[in-house]
């Protein structure tokens, strides 16, 4: 099983992995066709806390986009988070969840890294990795990686960058670096779009889950709900089981956190 | 035919209409729809699977467990609880799933066991009851250029029922309403309503993309089957200079099944409706 490791240490931010992504997803496969067809590289290297980070497709094990894609058009395959536009109707639910805001709106569904398949069957690495000239993006056995991103993390500790938010579990090594790197655009100035963008999601979907802890009810019932409905010759109130989910809540362990 | 209404806290909260509307229909269809308190959130899909899985999976099944305890099947009024609960119940046939779910849910009095389905208001209206049922129904019929939007959270049950590279059952209804249904392009396209959290702007765009171009096929209303589709269309229309009413399906079919306009509750909407006046 082989994956795409980003060290960010390494990173001199000379953008030659967009330029190869590019060619490689134009369909001459040259510069010239890349130009020519405006093809918008899936791996972008942006500025964090003054520092060039390479973003694209972590390919993660437990990937959000996965669980938010309503159409199967984002699936797990193998050791890869493959898409398929086929299947995409464009709600940009993966643009949103992403963590490393590594999808973006192409001009029919959205665009990601997908390892350069025909590379791969070739034998080659994805195309960025073969262009980084300082070995910030590599392509290698997931122990390999695993151990060298967990030095890599405990170092990011001890500089005291922050984390942007709890990682999921199950998210390897080198993502959690990409979130401690991010977690350090502190500073609005460096602050990446995509950053904010993100953040702007996690408020939405924190308030949501605040109100089914609170009520049993994802929004508010207000006076006007209850007057809507008795119009309709509907029952006014609404039993939502609010006592229930609390109790429920407090068991997972959710309420505590959504109280923080 | 007996089922047990599960209509979601935007419907209940924000859009009673829907609900009440689909009752209408489905006494003129000859299906009983029973009512039951005690329903949480689905809880709604993407957030809370996110944040914690076992929570999602957990209040889903606390609401399943209601559904089975009522010995009867759900029909869902909005897409995103379609999806929460269909998936959790997909998850729940796993005896180890439910043994995890149950050691939590026996802290309030409760367990499932599995039981009880879960399909939406389209699947019901299209399977269960039929669209030749539909049409027999109709008493007044609803002459109208409809567009239609099926939204992204129904696509969870849609490919048991529907070709999803040309889905037909929402439009065959309408059709069945008298309306004309409207192809327009991007219909297969996603509200974006999700979107307003992440880029506001991106999710203006797509709402009023697919509303400029179901205008300019000629349609007078927009068709959907989810609450949170609509409130998207009707958000979008604030402060634009094109009108586009919103119909949710149920409205649409029980004007047509002769339920008089103003027990529709098309007051409530944004953008005016002036259909069976």
């Amino acid at each position: 099983m082989q994956m795409l490791y980003v060290d960010p240490w390494r990173c001199v931010g000379c953008r030659s992995c967009e330029v190869a992504c590019a060619v490689e997803h134009s369909s001459g496969k040259s510069l010239a066709s890349a130009l020519l067809e405006r093809v918008k590289p899936r791996i972008r290297v942006i500025p964090v806390a003054m520092l060039p980070l390479p973003v694209l497709c972590m390919h993660c094990d437990s990937p959000p986009c996965v669980v938010v894609c309503p159409t199967g058009a984002l699936k797990r395959a193998g050791d890869a988070v493959e898409y398929d536009r086929e299947l995409c109707i464009g709600c940009r639910s993966c643009m949103m969840v992403c963590p490393f805001a590594a999808v973006s709106a192409g001009e029919d569904g959205v665009v990601k890294c997908d390892r350069c398949p025909s590379r791969l069957k070739e034998g080659l690495p994805p195309a960025c990795v073969e262009a980084c000239p300082t070995g910030a993006l590599r392509f290698r056995g997931e122990e390999e990686a695993a151990r060298e991103a967990a030095l890599r993390v405990a170092g990011g500790l001890a500089l005291g960058l922050g984390v942007m938010v709890e990682p999921p579990a199950e998210v390897r090594g080198p993502a959690l670096l990409l979130m401690l790197a991010r977690g350090a655009a502190e500073e609005p100035e460096f602050r990446p779009a995509a950053l904010e963008r993100f953040r702007g999601v996690l408020e939405m979907f924190s308030g949501i889950v605040a109100s089914v802890a609170e009520r049993g009810c994802g929004i508010p019932f207000t006076s006007a709900s209850a007057r809507r409905r008795r119009e309709l010759g509907l029952a006014e109130e609404v039993d939502f089981g609010g006592e229930e989910v609390k109790r429920l809540l407090d068991a997972t362990g959710l309420l505590r956190r959504v109280g923080e | 035919m007996r089922k047990l209404i599960f209509p979601g806290c935007v419907i209940s909260a924000r859009y009673p209409q829907f609900e009440a509307a689909t009752k209408l229909l489905l006494e003129k269809l000859g299906v009983e729809a029973v009512s039951l308190g005690g329903f949480s959130c689905c809880p709604e899909p993407s957030s809370m699977q996110l944040l914690d899985r076992t929570s999602w999976l957990v209040l889903a099944a606390r609401n399943l467990s209601l559904a089975e305890e009522a010995g009867l099947d759900l029909v869902s009024l909005c897409s995103g609880c379609t999806k929460s609960l269909l998936s959790a119940w997909r998850e729940l046939r796993s005896e180890e799933k439910r043994r995890e779910v149950n050691r939590y849910l026996s802290a309030v009095g409760r367990s499932y066991k599995g039981g009880s389905r879960v399909e939406s208001i389209l699947r019901l209206l299209y399977e269960g009851v039929g669209v030749d049922r539909v049409k027999a129904a109709v008493e007044k019929p609803v002459e109208v250029r409809a567009a239609t939007h099926l939204g992204c959270h129904i696509y969870e049950e849609l490919p048991e029922y529907d070709d999803i590279k040309s889905p037909r059952a929402l439009k065959e209804l309408v059709s069945a309403a008298g309306a004309e249904p409207v192809s327009y392009e991007g219909e297969e396209l996603c509200c974006a309503y999700y979107v307003w959290g992440a880029d506001r702007e991106l999710a203006l765009e797509q709402a009023r993309l697919k509303l400029s171009n179901a205008l300019d096929a000629g349609a007078e209303c927009m068709v959907v089957v989810c609450p949170t589709c609509f409130r998207q269309f009707e958000l979008a229309q604030i402060g634009w200079s094109r009108r586009l009413p919103v119909l949710y399906l149920s409205q649409l079919l029980a004007l047509a099944a002769g339920v008089p306009a103003e027990k529709l509750g098309f007051k409530y909407h944004m953008v005016e409706v002036k259909l069976g006046e």
